[in-house]
């Protein structure tokens, strides 16, 4: 227990005190001299209780900066101001009851004449000065307490960038332009800082620096925190950087701590490989060296993985009903995106305009559909070739053939198609040949010949499966329609 | 009339919305789903699309195959390869290894715990080089489809306390099973059929099998698992009686819905939309299941890979089929059981039949699912509910040896949706203890519901006053055997 520092902190309550009294006698005073009203003798009252409560916010001030923590410059300017303030406090009580004492005197003495008009000049020079000194302090005062207590970037945290160069401060970050591909990135600003904001910033930023860590800077991260170790470029494990967020969940020292979400796997991996990569800041990431499996960490970390479903919004409930009563069983990907998986085959429902017509309102929305056993014009493949989002499609035993399937090409996420006991022959090749995201390809039961299925298997990365059944054997095992 | 049903009856005055408002198991949103502020509210609310509406996740397994093997198959038999018990066989099982471990009665007497090797032969298969007993000829053929995970771990070491805990995530009856879950969760991705369909060998025996570990537990009986017949007709009473035609069927199920719809006014009971749901669905199901059910359209090469059995309705071959026929038509989770592993003594012989009736269908379905374009959003699972000792149950002899039940470690495998083929886990050289990447059944149960799209903390139902949930307060999604 300290009773001198229990006694000082009321510093903080009392200071509101001459802020409020002498503010308004500052104002009070100024709207008196020049307006035609009378000046109140209560004028000087609050003059003299604004300068004691000033002198009090002084006193427990001072003691209150006998504690540690905080800088000697601050200290010194606000102490500086503060002073002034209950200075001149006493100065206008002193001066001001001077000037119009005379007034104050003769009115008291000659009350029958109380009507004649004022004679005497009002002391406007010196009331303007003064009053405007004082506020001028009070604020000043004020303004350099709060930097002591908010920081010194609060106020202008959120101020525009004309306020901020005023107050000499650096502009508001730009935002980064949104990544859509690795050889755009900058490894710090897009890969680094944003998991650092996300995960780490809200306990170690410019103004909160919890174990004396600041994550908010890459001159901050190099300087470290209470451990000096913060970061040992090159060498991840030895740093706490890296220890901290690969502890077991349940250990005191794992971060983020107080059960705040933790970093994903893939964010752990980046932070790894940017340490032993020797913490590159400026640089773009083709000019790193990165494995395989640091590229398929972020591009999950930035989002551009192939499995990644950038946000879209959700269809209507119209939207999704017209799709129903077309025969589709439509169901959302996932409850963060509005992505469909659609799925005609099970009510093998005829395709009519109604359908195209429910189809094309929601064409960027299709990430899976599935038109097994659907009979397809050439007008409804061509509508399949607009839904760019499309990463599955099957059209296992529908009627698509080498007049038809050339649509597809343009399809350039499709990463899984299934044309399984449909009419496709070797035309197909060309068709998937330019299909950049295609991972597997489904042709048994199709008229492919296995001479060419060879040929593409050999050439291209694209998983076949195909096994060379007799097509009519593939054929007779599709279930007849309703 | 108890006093919840009294309660509910004196609200029927509110309108009918408020109720289903309150009611936890219609809309479902009860605390944890409404939590999730930052999710896009799914568009999709109807009872096809579950309680979440939609995934927390994109699922990688639209659907499940689940071939329970009940009993308990050998781990020592199958897939994990344990030389060292060649070179001890005979000797004591060393206190040390088993370390305390309780036994059942039915070797906890005996005076000699004799290590017992593997009578079959193993070799390595695929590029996995995972090591497969001669029993597998068929499933050794396709290891590196198949993730291979030889480090389950369960708490029960008795018949219905591990199979209950497997389907239910609790050893004690009473909780829903894992389909049942995920139809409350997931809803259904083909309205003709039921989400959850259970299929029991015809062609096999042993231990029971009872309804509860397809049961509904205390969510909606809407969400049980229907269990298809082991013969001719999977479903019976399909056909209208002689004499009542389609109109007739159409005019009386009109009059009868009025009826339970009286009913529901009156007392609020979810289980009566329940039933009569399950009705809408028996009126759908007249003309689904001949279509899923009937084999006469499958080719001769499909026999062929599944084995002459799949031609005998019930068999465990002719289950794999329909379970991939299921497949095709969206079921969501498709359980499968074959009972009989529960070799205490004669091992190889009982062991060596098992794997004839299983084999071939389960490669076989594996293979077909993946030439059609299903592996990739089909998971299948092959394992039982706990493994089998290393020691002898009885008098260790060529062919007599038995071994009891271990819950220790015991080895299954997963296939398909958006899991990574390899071997996992490893127990020590006595294949009695496990030494890396232990996978808990609840874990277990997490990591197949990752698959499917689901977060297991967050999908719960709250009963009696507490929110439960498939992994109860367990359960790390497993997630180096991702894809």
């Amino acid at each position: 227990m300290d009773l001198f520092q229990f006694v000082a902190r009321f510093h903080v309550l009392v200071l509101h005190l001459p802020i409020g009294i002498l503010m308004l006698a500052a104002l009070l005073e100024t709207h008196m001299v020049f307006g035609k009203s009378k000046r109140p003798y209560l004028l000087n009252v609050i003059w003299f209780w604004g300068a004691i409560s000033a002198t009090g916010a002084c006193v427990l001030g001072w003691m209150l900066s006998q504690a540690d923590g905080y800088a000697a410059d601050a200290i010194f300017i606000h102490r500086s101001f503060g002073i002034s303030v209950a200075v001149i406090g006493f100065v206008c009580w002193w001066l001001f009851k001077r000037a119009y004492a005379e007034d104050d005197v003769t009115q008291g003495q000659s009350r029958p004449h109380a009507s004649q008009p004022q004679k005497n000049a009002k002391p406007k020079l010196l009331v303007s000065v003064l009053s405007g000194a004082q506020l001028f302090f009070l604020f000043a005062t004020g303004h350099y307490g709060a930097n002591m207590t908010h920081g010194e970037t609060y106020l202008v945290e959120h101020a525009p960038n004309l306020v901020r160069a005023v107050a000499g401060f650096p502009p508001h970050k730009a935002a980064r332009p949104p990544i859509t591909s690795l050889d755009d990135v900058v490894v710090y600003d897009d890969l680094i800082a944003p998991m650092l904001e996300q995960r780490c910033a809200s306990c170690h930023n410019d103004s909160k620096q919890k174990g004396k860590l600041n994550l908010a800077n890459m001159e901050a991260i190099v300087k470290g925190g209470t451990s000096s170790n913060t970061l040992v470029i090159g060498d991840a494990d030895a740093s706490e950087l890296y220890k901290r967020i690969t502890l077991n969940p349940s250990h005191k020292e794992f971060m983020p701590a107080e059960g705040k979400p933790p970093l994903s796997d893939d964010q752990v991996a980046i932070i790894k490989w940017w340490i032993n990569a020797g913490a590159p800041v400026n640089e773009r990431l083709p000019s790193v060296a990165m494995e395989k499996s640091d590229k398929v960490f972020a591009m999950n970390v930035l989002g551009l993985s192939p499995e990644a479903f950038p946000a879209i919004p959700a269809i209507t409930l119209e939207q999704a009903n017209a799709l129903e009563n077309a025969g589709f069983v439509v169901k959302q990907i996932d409850r963060t995106n509005g992505y469909l998986d659609l799925d005609l085959s099970i009510s093998r429902r005829p395709i009519t305009a109604e359908t195209r017509a429910a189809l094309s309102a929601v064409s960027q929305n299709i990430a899976y559909v599935n038109l097994s056993y659907a009979t397809l014009s050439a007008q409804d493949m061509a509508l399949l070739s607009t839904f760019t989002g499309l990463k599955r499609l099957r059209l296992e035993h529908a009627s698509v053939d080498a007049n038809t399937v050339f649509e597809l090409s343009t399809l350039e996420n499709l990463r899984y198609l299934n044309v399984f006991g449909s009419s496709v022959d070797d035309s197909i090749f060309d068709v998937v040949s330019n299909m950049p995201a295609l991972e597997q390809l489904y042709l048994t039961g199709t008229n492919v010949t296995e001479d060419n299925v060879n040929a593409f298997k050999t050439a291209s990365q694209v998983n076949i499966y195909y096994v060379a059944y007799t097509s009519a054997d593939a054929k007779s095992s599709a279930h007849g329609t309703e | 009339m108890n006093r919840r049903q009294f309660i509910k009856g004196s609200a029927a005055g509110l309108s009918a919305s408020a109720m289903l408002g309150l009611s936890n198991s219609v809309n479902g949103m009860n605390a944890s789903t409404l939590a999730q502020a930052k999710d896009l509210s799914p568009i999709l609310s109807g009872p096809n699309n579950g309680v979440l509406g939609a995934p927390h996740l994109p699922a990688k397994a639209k659907r499940v195959i689940y071939l329970f093997q009940s009993g308990g198959p050998s781990q020592l038999e199958t897939f994990d390869y344990k030389p060292t018990l060649a070179k001890r066989h005979g000797q004591q099982l060393p206190d040390e290894v088993r370390g305390g471990q309780v036994l059942t009665g039915m070797s906890a007497q005996q005076s000699s715990l004799p290590l017992a090797k593997s009578v079959f032969d193993f070799k390595q298969y695929g590029e996995s080089g995972a090591w497969v007993s001669e029993l597998l000829p068929h499933t050794s053929k396709i290891v590196d489809d198949l993730c291979i995970i030889r480090s389950m771990k369960t708490d029960a070491i008795n018949h219905d306390p591990a199979i209950t805990f497997l389907q239910t995530g609790f050893p004690i009856a009473g909780r829903p099973s894992i389909g049942a879950w995920s139809s409350y969760g997931l809803g259904s991705d083909n309205p003709n059929l039921p989400p959850f369909i259970v299929m029991v060998s015809a062609n096999s025996g042993g231990q029971p099998l009872y309804a509860r570990l397809w049961g509904n537990g205390f969510l909606p009986s809407i969400h049980q698992g229907v269990q298809f017949r082991g013969g001719k007709d999977p479903v019976l009473y399909l056909n209208n009686p002689p004499g009542v035609d389609s109109s007739n069927r159409k005019q009386m199920m009109e009059h009868f819905r009025r009826l339970q719809d009286l009913q529901y006014q009156q007392w609020q009971d979810e289980e009566i939309r329940s039933r009569m749901a399950q009705y809408d669905m028996a009126e759908r199901m007249q003309a689904s299941i001949p279509d899923a059910t009937d084999l006469s359209d499958e080719p001769d090469w499909v026999f062929d890979m599944y084995g002459e059995d799949a031609k005998t309705p019930g068999t465990y071959a002719a289950n794999c089929l329909l379970a991939r026929r299921l497949a095709e038509r969206n079921v969501k989770f498709i359980q499968l059981y074959h009972q009989g592993w529960d070799q205490h003594d004669w091992l190889p012989g009982g062991i060596t039949k098992q794997c004839k009736n299983t084999d071939q269908a389960s490669a076989a379905l594996v293979t077909d699912l993946k030439q059609r374009g299903l592996l990739d959003d089909t998971l299948v699972i092959w394992g039982g509910e706990f493994g089998r000792t290393n020691y002898s149950q009885g008098k260790l002899t060529e062919q007599g040896y038995g071994r009891d039940h271990h819950p220790g470690c015991f080895s299954i495998w997963m296939a398909g949706g958006g899991i990574k083929p390899g071997v996992y886990g490893e127990t020590d050289e006595f294949g009695y203890n496990i030494v890396k990447n232990e996978v808990h059944v609840h874990d277990f149960h997490a990591t197949l519901f990752h698959l499917m799209g689901i977060e297991h903390e967050k999908l719960t139902y709250k009963y009696q006053g507490r929110r439960f949930r498939l992994t109860d307060v367990h359960g790390h999604v497993i997630k180096d055997i991702l894809a």
